[in-house]
């Protein structure tokens, strides 16, 4: 079994597996909610019994293929920033980052698939990729659904599908989602109008980071919300179509901004570029909109193609738990501040300053 | 819905299932207090009768075959439905028989229908159609039975003694997908 320290020197696959295509969708995301029948949902179980479905259940994931030598703890093994940690990195939710005794995390080597036992359900199964592939995530997760279903007696009714300790999750227990960076769409003050059209399909949009609506560093989440009278391709495809457009959008919009007014998107660029290149306290709300503006210059020519995936890995580097981790102590918000600043100076150190006459060439190009 | 013990509206739905029988009922709030059906102490055995039967004692037989259960709770895991309002989540999957009306009725809101028409684990499907097959089998051999046709009753009796002995149930053309 790997341990949580290798698990750690192992970027994920998906952060640093930048395809060509994830300028704009980061990556997709499929769970699968499954339950064991006659026996409590974690939330209703008491201990002893929810210690003993995660005993009955951990060794059934663990001998999965997939999950060769794969990380394996109990909540209660792990420390509150360890944890944190798992969560930064959507391995595991918020929800059972609550949970200690009878609750249990595996994830394989490369981080694109883990499972959270006892979690809202006795088995959610995860799987992650860059870009826009939740097919091929679907594809993966289906594989390790099949092989456990072959020894665990699923709760399921013909009429309601996989039953869930949640209403609605029932029926295909499927939650697909993407996550998209849109600094164009935001800029350009079109995202209200994008976000309301994807609403009205009955997808839902969040802000990755913040609370409520607002947005971080520009970062939005899409994925279904019905998860009963659809088949799991129908799931997809609709929510897939939808992202599609979307990405569109955003590109148009990304377009037209250096169409239109290519000296402010220079000057935003240039400005994030500065700050972050010489700061040396930054919170994380501030340092996830400059990353953002990076990162779209990084798409727009404006630096080396790397630099969206040192974006990428950034976005996450800079958050709380990961700062504590990497500094191996517990720190105070403000010490955090500084820290996240000499991760974000050294990261970029060799990244040169902007080339903003792309921006012009740019729009050119893309209207050919 | 009138309460069926007085005139108030029902606010409380009830089902028993006692032996197989479903039993349903329809209680205003301070009747269903008065029959116990709320009281949290007498939930576990109880009949719900005109006269109030109130009776505490849990009988120490875990194995006992016959369902018998009382108050609106899931005799799975003694689940109450109010308690999805307060969590947003039920108590095991048996809760979803026991409380399916009142939880299909709510399901139309949040998804786009409301049957399953996604994915069927590989065991269930079979054991489902075997299920329905046998059934048909059933129904055909009642009527068979009732023709006097006693002949075709006994050919389908084996038939049925095969399918319920086999292991890997035969798979004919699949039944209908919504069941």
């Amino acid at each position: 079994m790997m341990r949580f320290s290798t698990l750690m020197k192992h970027p994920a696959e998906w952060m640093t597996g930048a395809s060509d295509d994830s300028s704009i969708v980061l990556t997709s995301r499929i769970r699968l909610a499954r339950n064991i029948s006659d026996v409590p949902f974690p939330g209703w179980a008491r201990k002893p019994e929810r210690i003993e479905i995660m005993t009955r259940l951990r060794p059934a994931v663990e001998s999965l293929t997939e999950m060769r030598n794969a990380f394996s703890q109990q909540l209660s093994e792990l420390t509150s920033v360890q944890k944190q940690v798992l969560v930064e990195r959507h391995l595991i939710s918020r929800e059972q980052a609550a949970r200690n005794e009878g609750s249990a995390a595996v994830v394989n080597r490369d981080q694109t698939l883990s499972v959270m036992i006892n979690e809202e359900d006795h088995l959610r199964l995860q799987s992650i990729r860059s870009g826009l592939h939740l097919r091929e995530a679907y594809k993966l997760i289906t594989k390790i659904d099949q092989q456990l279903e072959k020894s665990l007696p699923y709760a399921f009714d013909h009429e309601l599908g996989y039953l869930t300790a949640c209403p609605t999750n029932v029926g295909t227990g499927l939650r697909a989602s993407a996550m998209l960076h849109l600094p164009g769409l935001v800029i350009s003050d079109h995202i209200g109008q994008v976000i309301q059209a994807v609403a009205k399909l009955g997808l839902a949009v969040r802000g990755i980071f913040g609370e409520g609506t607002e947005s971080l560093g520009h970062l939005f989440q899409i994925s279904n919300q019905s998860t009963l009278g659809e088949t799991e391709d129908e799931i997809i495809n609709r929510l897939e179509r939808v992202i599609c457009k979307v990405r569109d959008h955003e590109r148009n919009a990304r377009i037209k901004l250096a169409e239109d007014d290519p000296q402010m998107l220079a000057d935003k660029i240039g400005r994030a570029y500065g700050l972050l290149r010489h700061a040396y306290v930054i919170d994380s709300k501030e340092a996830l909109t400059h990353l953002s503006l990076i990162r779209l210059g990084g798409d727009m020519g404006c630096f080396p193609k790397e630099v969206i995936s040192l974006c990428d890995t950034l976005l996450m580097d800079i958050e709380p738990a990961h700062l504590q981790h990497i500094s191996d102590k517990k720190l105070t918000p403000e010490q955090r501040d500084i820290i996240r600043a000499e991760i974000i100076r050294d990261r970029l150190q060799n990244i040169p300053t902007p080339d903003i006459g792309t921006l012009d060439n740019q729009s050119k190009q893309e209207n050919d | 819905m009138q309460c069926d013990y007085c005139e108030s509206k029902a606010t409380v739905f009830f089902t028993q299932i006692i032996d197989g029988q479903t039993k349903k009922s329809s209680l205003c709030e301070q009747c269903a207090t008065e029959q116990g059906v709320t009281d949290p102490e007498g939930f576990l055995i109880g009949h719900l009768q005109p006269i109030p039967q109130k009776t505490a004692e849990v009988v120490n037989q875990p194995e006992n075959p016959v369902k018998v259960s009382a108050p609106p709770v899931c005799p799975g895991c003694g689940f109450a439905f109010d308690d999805l309002k307060k969590t947003g989540r039920l108590g095991c999957s048996e809760c979803y028989q026991f409380f399916r009306e009142d939880i299909k009725h709510n399901l139309g809101g949040m998804h786009k229908g409301i049957s399953h028409k996604g994915r069927v684990p590989k065991g269930m499907l079979e054991a489902y159609e075997k299920q329905q097959q046998i059934e048909k089998l059933h129904e055909q051999m009642t009527l068979a039975i009732q023709d006097e046709n006693y002949e075709k009753a006994a050919a389908l009796r084996d038939e049925l003694r095969q399918l319920e002995q086999a292991a890997t149930p035969d798979k004919q053309e699949s039944p209908a997908q919504e069941a």
